[in-house]
């Protein structure tokens, strides 16, 4: 859950990549972490297998600049994708404030994103969320490999919420920064606590 | 006041700060209170390792033990000289972590002890003083909305 701190003029925020095994999660957030300023992130906490697939999550810090006088510092998290890491991912959810679905748009992976996609809105609810209000934007990544799906059959089949949506190639960049600046603008519009009293 | 300020008071009064390099007061979903830490972003990174570690902990028995008090579990990884050990603390009926980073101690077990000392003390003071914490609650939202201009701002540090 966000939290205000109105004395040191603070917002915290989690924003959680979620998908499918091998969707580029964690490649999104090491895309971040490249292009940005040492001042504006810590270190990038990776709990990988020896196989580098996420274990439990990645980590990074980072400190967006100041909106209106308040200082903005997200978390960003990866969940696992596998489907046996069902526990980790309902963990990592918890006080989740927004919430980046990463979709492997080739054909053969239409299957995984729909079931990664179901197991998002399950434990979202089993933790008190209401899907039509927490942040969430979709992201069409991998665009840059062949035998993908067109957007229109991504749109219809994973996105019925109309959830803003991105199309990227996390590994070249593309779309990356637009994603994350999406959910951080619908997650601080999210943040509950007027400035007045 | 608001609970950091009232932490970080009550810690430094005592100079509890002292005990060892590492100290780390955290919410539930691993952010930051207080700490002892210069970097604040090497706090939000123990903040979420130890926030993470705990939850795996309780998911882990969970499976095992039927109804587990986690009030009263301790979290130690350790050798005789280095580790870390972690404590719930319970703060007006929320669960927060005290946790401590060691190393070259001679004498761990000594350092566990005054980091439980501390945890009942803090535990105790805030109890007393919980009628000047504020916890700040406002009607509506922070932002009733946010231009282009202020994002691009925002992200002026690289990227878009």
């Amino acid at each position: 859950m966000s939290f205000v701190n109105y004395h040191t003029k603070e917002i915290n925020c989690k924003i959680v990549y979620y998908g499918p095994g091998l969707g580029g999660k964690t490649t999104n957030i090491q895309y971040v972490y490249q292009k940005t300023a040492s001042k504006n992130k810590g270190e990038m906490i990776t709990l990988n297998t020896e196989n580098e697939r996420t274990l439990f999550f990645d980590f990074l810090p980072l400190d967006l600049g100041s909106i209106r006088g308040f200082k903005t510092r997200f978390h960003l998290y990866t969940v696992p994708g596998q489907v046996f890491y069902e526990a980790s991912r309902k963990l990592i959810l918890r006080g989740v404030d927004g919430v980046v679905f990463v979709a492997d748009s080739q054909v053969d992976k239409m299957e995984a994103n729909i079931e990664s996609f179901e197991g998002l809105k399950k434990n979202l609810v089993e933790q008190g969320y209401d899907i039509n209000k927490i942040p969430i934007v979709m992201q069409w990544n991998k665009r840059d490999l062949p035998n993908i799906a067109s957007e229109e059959n991504l749109e219809e089949k994973l996105n019925q919420n109309d959830f803003p949506s991105f199309s990227a190639s996390a590994i070249k960049g593309e779309g990356v920064f637009e994603t994350l600046k999406m959910i951080s603008k619908l997650v601080l519009l999210n943040i509950k606590g007027g400035l007045e009293r | 006041m608001n609970l950091n300020k009232v932490v970080k008071q009550f810690i430094e009064e005592n100079e509890y700060q002292k005990l060892t390099n590492k100290i780390i007061i955290l919410r539930r979903d691993g952010i930051c209170v207080y700490s002892n830490i210069k970097s604040q972003h090497e706090s939000a990174s123990m903040g979420a390792l130890m926030g993470g570690l705990w939850q795996a902990g309780e998911a882990l028995l969970k499976l095992t033990h039927k109804d587990p008090q986690f009030l009263s579990f301790r979290l130690g990884f350790d050798t005789s000289s280095d580790g870390l050990y972690i404590l719930p603390l319970k703060v007006d009926d929320q669960m927060y972590f005290l946790g401590g980073v060691f190393s070259d101690k001679s004498n761990p077990a000594k350092l566990k002890q005054q980091l439980r000392l501390l945890k009942d003390n803090l535990e105790m003071y805030l109890g007393e003083h919980a009628p000047e914490i504020s916890e700040e609650k406002r009607d509506g939202f922070l932002f009733n909305e946010i231009s282009d201009e202020e994002m691009d701002n925002l992200f002026s540090f690289g990227g878009v």
